[in-house]
């Protein structure tokens, strides 16, 4: 916890450490499920950008969502509490990402950038088709799994007032967000772009790619449950 | 100590001196073949840069400081007193960056392959988080920022007149032309699947490298207790086919110590070493069998060329590209001689109704300017000005 305790202003340095784990465990944490992602649905450079920024905005909204439940229940929050808690979010987030896997093989939703017409028109409306929510709830369940940095935060935050808590898990959420997954995600959606010849094939590539760790991510919670 | 450092000054300038002489006279030889419009003779002047070209990026190993290089880094060896020194301010041991299979393997280098740069300094294993905010942002800002550069400057022109690993390819397909062995052309549709797959390579390896990398700096060991992430931050250089053939011809030379580097492997891992590879040999095995029979196989899925190609054939660059091949729709007879004789098989050239068809697989060798027959009709143009044009060869060797 250095970040925060060298910086005196909580608001800056949860913004800190936020972006200092944005640029290097965060980003590391998320670019193969947000990679796979756009691998799966063939999305281009603006489209890989739009779909990394919804997935941030899910985790700063699941982060809010923890910065709350953690102000109100801040007598009871502790290190055990959140290693509970953990292990069932992981389970949310590996169900979310096998459904998400599995949609995009079936290609049973559109995002707005899949080619057949079909799929698209398949009960799909227009607000899904502009918002992806596959990204946003990958990222939500995403953010509400706990890292190591966000405990340390949510520790820190505990401390103040409740609306300030609330306000630094939030920050720390925009932190991570700033991070070079932005442009790491809009630079894949281009490569890949690139070679249209391959597409139907990096496409079940990215499917199956989420699967695998979406299992991967729920049998090592099933594992330390059971 | 003093005498040594003397005599490195002495080496050093002797470097300078032979590294201008040799860019002067390939512009002297630039400037005849323009004033002289040597046409057919274009094929020679560009085996003649390839050469002097390789000489100058490993020129640094022929005159190494202390008699055989035993490892690749050498701080002080006269090629970072030459070029790669103080860059900024900052040591710059590894070489200049320039995006060409200029390895970083090899010693003695004077510049380095502008892919290695990029796996290795997007996140450096060595860096902690505080260092690599400073110097390896900084070192990575200006291996990228030269790519960019050189490639709107030169675009695939690196490829064509530079590369070592495009002169090997060259010099197998003189081979196979002495032998009198026909070449194979590809299909169009197998071409542009090889075409179309560097730009995966280049997605796979960053994104490798990317995630490797930032785990290293996060302090999360992904394989305990070995070496292989060391490894695996560099993904493409296990696979590459230009690493083992410099470390080999180097080692064959006797300016590198062979039983030093093959030493450098890893235990249970056998396949992966530091210098030479199980894996990088049978992928060179197979691009020098490949590139025997179709030419510059290799040029079609480089990644390296890629990367060229994308900040000097796409989106905004390609307006800002400086060196371009047009041609004039009205002179053009469809003979199909540029599409015959193009040693990556680029048909946009051919397909195209005149003015910019610079292709991004097209390397800029020219062949098709040297060869097509009618005047005026293909151009090298360098910022607007055409400096080569296609000759009427066929009239001249008529008379």
């Amino acid at each position: 916890m250095t970040v925060l305790e060298q910086i005196s202003n909580p608001y800056l340095a949860s913004l800190s450490l936020g972006l200092l784990y944005g640029l290097t465990f965060c980003a590391s944490a998320c670019l193969p499920y947000i990679i796979s992602y756009i691998a799966g649905i063939g999305a281009g450079f603006k489209k890989g950008i739009i779909i990394t920024s919804i997935y941030n905005s899910g985790r700063i909204v699941a982060y809010a969502i923890i910065g709350t439940i953690a102000a109100l229940l801040s007598t009871v929050i502790s290190e055990e509490v959140f290693g509970f808690y953990q292990q069932y979010s992981s389970i949310a987030f590996g169900a979310a990402i096998i459904i998400i896997g599995v949609t995009i093989l079936l290609k049973k939703f559109g995002t707005g950038t899949c080619t057949a017409k079909k799929s698209c028109d398949l009960g799909v409306s227009k607000l899904t088709q502009r918002f992806d929510i596959r990204a946003f709830s990958m990222g939500f369940t995403r953010g509400l799994t706990l890292c190591p940095p966000l405990i340390a935060l949510l520790l820190y935050a505990v401390t103040f007032s409740q609306v300030d808590c609330i306000i630094l898990t939030v920050l720390f959420g925009v932190g991570t967000a700033l991070s070079p997954l932005l442009l790491l995600g809009g630079a894949t959606g281009w490569l890949l772009n690139k070679a249209p010849l391959f597409r139907t094939w990096l496409s079940r590539i990215g499917g199956a790619a989420l699967i695998v760790m979406g299992l991967s991510v729920l049998f090592n919670s099933l594992s330390i449950i059971i | 100590m003093e005498r040594e450092k003397g005599m490195l000054e002495t080496i050093a300038e002797i470097l300078r001196a032979t590294i201008a002489v040799g860019l002067v006279t390939a512009g002297i030889l630039a400037i005849l073949i323009w004033v002289k419009n040597l046409t057919r003779k274009l094929s020679a002047l560009r085996l003649f840069i390839q050469i002097v070209s390789v000489a100058v990026i490993f020129l640094g190993l022929i005159i190494g400081p202390f008699g055989v290089a035993e490892w690749a880094y050498l701080g002080s060896a006269p090629k970072d007193i030459a070029i790669g020194k103080n860059i900024l301010g900052r040591p710059y041991p590894d070489g200049l960056s320039v995006p060409t299979f200029a390895c970083y393997y090899a010693s003695g280098r004077t510049t380095t392959c502008v892919v290695w740069q990029l796996q290795s300094y997007i996140f450096p294993y060595w860096e902690t988080s505080s260092t690599y905010l400073t110097t390896g942002l900084e070192r990575l800002a200006i291996a990228f920022g030269l790519l960019v550069i050189m490639s709107l400057i030169f675009g695939r022109f690196f490829c064509g007149w530079i590369c070592p690993f495009g002169l090997y390819m060259d010099l197998l397909t003189r081979l196979r032309k002495t032998l009198k062995i026909k070449h194979w052309s590809l299909s169009e549709k197998a071409n542009e699947a090889l075409r179309q797959s560097r730009y995966l390579i280049i997605a796979a390896f960053l994104i490798l490298s990317v995630i490797l990398g930032m785990r290293a700096i996060a302090g999360v060991e992904l394989v305990s207790e070995s070496e292989l992430g060391r490894y695996l931050e560099m993904p493409f250089c296990q696979v590459c086919p230009a690493k083992p053939l410099f470390v080999l011809v180097e080692g064959a030379l006797g300016y590198m110590n062979l039983d030093y580097a093959l030493s450098q492997t890893i235990g249970d891992f056998a396949l992966t070493g530091w210098y030479l590879t199980s894996i990088n040999i049978i992928i060179l095995g197979v691009v020098t069998v490949g590139s025997f029979k179709v030419r510059r196989l290799w040029c079609r899925i480089c990644p390296l060329g890629g990367l060229i190609a994308l900040f000097s054939r796409f989106g905004p660059f390609k307006r800002l590209s400086l060196i371009k091949l047009t041609k004039i729709e009205e002179k053009c007879t469809k003979c199909g001689i540029c599409k015959r004789v193009c040693p990556t098989q680029v048909t946009e050239i051919y397909d195209k109704k005149g003015g910019d068809v610079t292709a991004s697989d097209c390397i800029l060798c020219f062949r098709c300017v040297e060869m097509c027959p009618y005047e005026g009709c293909l151009n090298v143009e360098v910022a607007g000005k055409t400096i080569y044009k296609s000759k009427n060869w066929l009239q001249e060797e008529e008379e």
